[in-house]
C-alpha cells in the first residue's frame, strides 16, 4: 500500500450487477408509463358565482358598520344578583339549621365533593401510603385493551406534538 | 413585517379602521375563501364562514397581540369557523361530522360551483376519509399550496409532524383512489 501513487489508480473501484445497464431503460420507461394517481387533480374543482369577490366587500363591510349599535340591557343585572345572594344565603342557613349534621357519613358524601377536597389539599404520597393495602397490582388490568396502530396514529396526529414525544 | 406592522396599527386605530379594514379584505378575501372552501364544499356555506370570518378579524382586531403573523392569526380563525361550521350542522341534522361531509359531497356532483372531473370527485371523497387535522394539512399544502413553516404558525405543529402528517395523508389517498 505504500508504494501505491495515484497515477497508478485507474478506476474507482465500483462494481454495477450484471446486465445493469441493458435493463436501465425499461426501468426508466415503466416508472414514466405508471398511471399518475393524482393527475389532473392540482384544482379541487370548485367554481365561484359571477362577480362574487368583486361584490364581497361590499357585504361584510355592511355587516361590520350595521353590528356596532349598544346593546341596552333589559334587566338590572346588579339587583338580580344582589336579591340571589341574599337568597341564597337564606337557603343555606336554613339547611345548616335543618339537617343534623351528625347523620353526615361517607357514604352521604358525593363523588364530586370527595375529589374537590382531594385537589384543593396539598396531600402528597407519604399522607395516602398508610391507607393503601398490600394487595398485587394484576397486570391484566392494564393489557386487555388492543390498539390498533391506525388508531394510534390518528390519535397522534389529532392530540399531539409529535415532535415533543420523539425529542422528550 | 413593517408593512404589515403598521397595518396592524392602522386596524387598532379608530379612525384608519376602516380604511385597513379594506385594504385587508382586498388583500385576504380570496385565499381565505379557498381555503375554507376546501373544508365546507359549497359556495354557500363557504360564504357565510368567510363573512363571519372577517366579522370576527374586525371585532378582536385590538386583541391581537401579535405573536403570531396576520395572517396565520386569520387563517387561524377561519379554520376554527369552518369547523365549527361543520360541528354545529352535523349536529343539527343528527348526524357525524363525517356523515356531514360525506353528504356534502355526495352533493357536490350536482353542485353549479363544481366543475371538477370523477377523479377530483374521489379525490374529495378519499380527503374526507382522512383525521381532520389531516385533511387540514393535505389541503394546505396539495391546494393552497402553503409552506410548511406558514402552516406551521397558522396549525401550532412542527413543521416535521405536518411533513409526516402530510406524507401519510397521500399513501392513504393513493390507496383510496387505486382500491377499486
Amino acid at each position: 500500500m505504500k508504494n501505491e501513487k495515484l497515477h497508478n489508480i485507474k478506476t474507482a473501484g465500483f462494481k454495477t450487477p450484471n446486465d445493469y445497464f441493458d435493463s436501465v431503460e425499461d426501468s426508466v420507461f415503466s416508472k414514466l408509463n405508471e398511471p399518475q394517481i393524482l393527475e389532473n387533480t392540482e384544482s379541487p374543482g370548485f367554481k365561484v358565482p359571477k362577480d362574487y369577490f368583486e361584490s364581497l366587500d361590499e357585504i361584510i363591510l355592511s355587516k361590520v358598520d350595521g353590528n356596532e349599535s349598544k346593546v341596552i340591557p333589559i334587566f338590572n343585572w346588579k339587583k338580580i344578583a344582589y336579591v340571589s345572594g341574599i337568597a341564597a344565603s337564606v337557603i343555606l342557613a336554613f339547611n345548616l339549621f335543618i339537617n343534623n349534621p351528625k347523620n353526615v357519613t361517607f357514604d352521604n358524601l358525593e363523588t364530586a365533593s370527595i375529589e374537590t377536597y382531594l385537589m384543593n389539599e396539598d396531600l402528597n404520597a407519604y399522607d395516602i401510603a398508610p391507607y393503601l393495602g398490600n394487595v398485587d397490582l394484576n397486570s391484566d388490568n392494564f393489557v386487555e385493551n388492543t390498539i390498533n396502530a391506525s388508531d394510534i396514529e390518528d390519535y397522534l396526529l389529532q392530540n399531539s406534538d409529535v415532535e415533543h414525544l420523539i425529542t422528550d | 413585517m413593517d408593512s404589515e406592522f403598521e397595518l396592524i396599527n392602522r386596524l387598532k386605530s379608530e379612525s384608519t379602521k376602516e380604511q385597513a379594514f379594506k385594504e385587508l379584505l382586498s388583500e385576504y378575501k380570496e385565499r381565505l375563501y379557498w381555503h375554507i372552501r376546501n373544508i365546507v364544499k359549497s359556495h354557500d356555506d363557504a360564504d357565510d364562514v368567510l363573512q363571519n370570518t372577517f366579522i370576527k378579524v374586525y371585532r378582536n382586531i385590538h386583541g391581537f397581540k401579535g405573536e403570531s403573523k396576520l395572517f396565520s392569526w386569520m387563517y387561524r380563525i377561519a379554520t376554527n369557523e369552518a369547523l365549527t361550521f361543520l360541528n354545529q350542522n352535523s349536529k343539527r341534522a343528527n348526524q357525524s361530522i363525517e356523515e356531514f361531509q360525506q353528504q356534502a359531497i355526495s352533493n357536490l356532483k350536482a353542485d353549479v360551483y363544481f366543475e371538477g372531473s370523477d377523479i377530483q370527485l374521489k379525490l374529495q371523497e378519499a380527503i374526507a376519509t382522512l383525521p381532520h387535522k389531516q385533511q387540514l394539512v393535505f389541503n394546505m399544502k396539495y391546494f393552497e399550496d402553503i409552506k410548511y413553516s406558514e402552516m406551521s404558525d397558522i396549525l401550532e405543529t412542527s413543521e416535521g409532524a405536518l411533513k409526516a402528517s402530510y406524507h401519510i395523508a397521500v399513501k392513504k389517498i393513493e390507496e383510496y383512489l387505486t382500491k377499486d
